[in-house]
């Protein structure tokens, strides 16, 4: 994991924490929603907007849905903010 | 704020948290919001109804995902008082789940159905299709579905216009030509909004979204990804509007606006600066700020809300302006209660609601000064106390913010209202110079026209009985549709009161109804506006019930009084009257009049036509 991963996938777990209101969730690369209980549509939408806000960056049409776990999250998010 | 009410819910003290959900206003971090609504599902039941007493179920019918909604529109319908149990129909099968009547919502039972609407779903006329008549075949079939709903699910159905869009194809010719996107949802909105049928009400996203701003209205990857229809920063004042709204259908809504004077209604101190000194109307910046202000108050009193003044002043000097300033937009005769004293103002605020027969949940208080504001809220916490600006030219703005005025529907009781109260001193003054109290009674010259329920009366009829608390035996509410069904129903005993005096009118202030079966009538609504208290109509009502029971060869009349905390002037009602206790349960107790057996004497001052 290089060190920006480490550091996104940090900031990533505190907003998980705060909107699914359970500090016990763990992230690694390899969590998907099914690994999440109540990551649904709804908490996705809000996780989009959350994201963007703390990461500063705007997603396209789709591109979040289309990744598949943390690990691809943080990919577009790590292109996202170098780009 | 998220941080006080995360800490308040791990201490499980839900009194604290409850107190910070309920002061959740539209405009506040839209995290917040959220978090706060999931809190409600986490919150034992019987701790939201001790602070929300009225307790509904709400269907939302989608057109687009409602899932980030619902949980707004609980949460700040909350904050009104109501507490609501939501079912959120299928995604996109709003028309279906009525029409086929699904077993989910009707095993749901809904108390009010909001249909969840946008322009988005809207087809565009194919070419060479004539656009007048796309939007009329647009219009009926949203206006068939919603009286549709209406009638089966027997509640009121609150349904969104249609926004208009920011996109035009058609560029300046968006405005006028028939074939374009907007003029087809405008022609769609005029046409809904002339067809209404009975129990159905607008949702004015129009005018929200512009209020918004229309690029902020509509997110479209949020619509091409969730088919969410408008942004998410924009879903709590959609929520609270609506929540005004479904109060409104529930009697939720303020009857009265209690106001002050000096720099409130006018800029300066009347006391100090005198009557040519004061700044009020043209020619001045404040003077005209004030006057829009008493412009936009003098609308709210046209259309049924009750004004009221609570001003630390001599009364002479308060008084002066409303009979000599030429540019007082408000007359001394849109005052239904006047207080000038050097009273506390909660206990001018107590006077004003002891006056007009109304509780202190339903008033508001607007006072350009924080310190008096601060002894309202504290002493009186059921009064709503308007956050007000320190500049004038914004108190309209403030007080259109808050949306606690809303109403379904004006009756002519509603203008008139104000009448009322203004004619209730002239009575005050006759109980005065009256020797008895019968000798005031007849002094009155009360008339009466006593009829059942019909079709011409059944608006007011519904309003009456679910907005009045006081005089109400049972408390039961019954929806427009229900009262409409008792019109033609054989067994159902209905008698209304609409009654005059001397002095003016009181409007339709009096309702009964009954049920009878097997030789028994039944009451199940005894309700009476309390302005016309101690008048004597509850005996005329009771003279209308026997002679009906006469007439129809019914033995026995049942009357069930079920305390709340509002209605323990009518404890002794049914004793009064002559009615014997037959049984009592922890709801209430049931008592018996025996038609046959009893002559009761009734006396009363009002001649019936």
């Amino acid at each position: 994991m290089s060190e920006s991963t480490a550091a996104h996938l940090a900031k990533l777990q505190d907003i998980f924490h705060d909107l699914f209101d359970d500090d016990g969730i763990v992230l690694t690369p390899e969590t998907s929603a099914k690994d999440v209980p109540g990551w649904d549509s709804l908490k996705n939408i809000k996780l989009i907007v959350r994201i963007e806000k703390a990461f500063k960056v705007k997603f396209g049409t789709g591109e979040v849905v289309a990744a598949k776990n943390v690990g691809e999250l943080i990919g577009l998010i790590d292109k996202k903010t170098r780009g | 704020m998220k941080s006080e009410l995360k800490e308040s819910m791990k201490r499980r003290d839900f009194g604290r948290a409850l107190e910070l959900i309920a002061r959740v206003r539209p405009d506040d971090d839209l995290e917040y919001l959220e978090y706060a609504a999931d809190r409600l599902d986490e919150i034992p039941v019987d701790q939201l109804s001790a602070r929300a007493a009225t307790h509904k179920r709400l269907a939302i019918m989608g057109a687009a995902t409602t899932h980030f909604l619902a949980p707004l529109i609980r949460l700040f319908a909350f904050r009104r008082g109501l507490l609501l149990d939501v079912y959120e129909s299928d995604f996109g099968l709003y028309e279906q789940e009525i029409w086929s009547e699904a077993p989910a919502l009707k095993a749901f039972a809904p108390d009010v159905i909001h249909f969840h609407l946008s322009s988005r779903i809207l087809t565009m006329p194919a070419p060479g299709e004539d656009p007048a008549a796309a939007a009329q075949a647009a219009a009926r079939r949203h206006l068939a579905l919603y009286a549709a709903a209406a009638e089966r699910f027997g509640c009121p159905i609150i349904a969104n216009n249609f926004e208009t869009v920011v996109e035009r194809p058609y560029a300046s010719l968006d405005a006028v030509s028939p074939a374009s996107r907007n003029s087809l949802i405008r022609a769609i909105n005029a046409a809904v909004a002339a067809g209404l049928p009975a129990r159905v009400h607008v949702h004015d996203v129009e005018h929200l979204s512009a209020v918004l701003g229309k690029k902020r209205w509509f997110d479209a990857r949020a619509w091409n990804e969730s088919k969410i229809a408008l942004g998410l920063d924009c879903h709590p004042h959609y929520a609270d509007r609506l929540a005004a709204t479904i109060g409104a259908a529930f009697g939720r809504s303020k009857k009265c606006l209690v106001l002050d004077l000096d720099n409130t209604l006018w800029g300066g101190v009347i006391g100090d600066d005198g009557l040519h000194g004061i700044k009020l109307g043209q020619g001045q910046p404040e003077g005209e700020a004030f006057e829009q202000f008493q412009t936009y108050v003098k609308a709210l009193k046209e259309r049924g809300v009750l004004l009221a003044v609570a001003s630390k002043n001599e009364p002479e000097n308060a008084l002066a302006p409303f009979r000599e300033h030429r540019d007082m937009v408000l007359k001394e005769s849109d005052i239904a209660s006047f207080v000038a004293s050097w009273e506390p103002k909660d206990g001018s605020i107590r006077t004003i609601a002891r006056r007009l027969n109304i509780g202190l949940d339903a008033i508001v208080f607007f006072d350009d000064n924080p310190a008096e504001r601060q002894i309202v809220a504290a002493n009186l916490p059921e009064v709503t106390v308007i956050d007000v600006p320190e500049d004038p030219s914004l108190y309209v703005q403030a007080l259109d913010d808050a949306n606690l005025f809303d109403t379904l529907g004006v009756t002519h009781e509603d203008q008139i209202r104000g009448d009322f109260f203004q004619q209730n001193l002239a009575r005050e003054e006759l109980v005065a110079s009256s020797g008895s109290y019968d000798d005031f009674l007849r002094n009155l010259e009360m008339r009466a026209v006593a009829e059942p329920v019909h079709a011409g009366n059944v608006g007011r009829v519904s309003q009456l009985i679910n907005k009045t608390n006081q005089f109400n035996l049972t408390t039961l509410r019954m929806s427009e549709a229900e009262v409409q069904a008792l019109v033609d129903a054989p067994d159902a005993y209905t008698s209304t009161v609409r009654l005059d005096d001397r002095f003016g009118s009181n409007g339709l202030i009096s309702v009964v109804i009954g049920r009878s079966e097997a030789g028994t009538l039944t009451i199940t609504n005894w309700l009476m506006s309390c302005r016309v208290l101690k008048r004597g109509v509850e005996v005329l009502e009771m003279e209308r019930l026997l002679k009906h029971c006469r007439e129809r060869g019914l033995g026995a009349v049942i009357g069930r009084y079920l305390p709340t905390e509002k209605n323990k002037l009518v404890a002794n009602h049914y004793a009064d009257l002559g009615f014997v206790e037959v049984a009592a349960d922890g709801a209430g107790s049931t008592w018996r009049f025996d038609v046959a057996e009893r002559n009761l004497e009734l006396k009363h001052f009002i001649g019936v036509s």
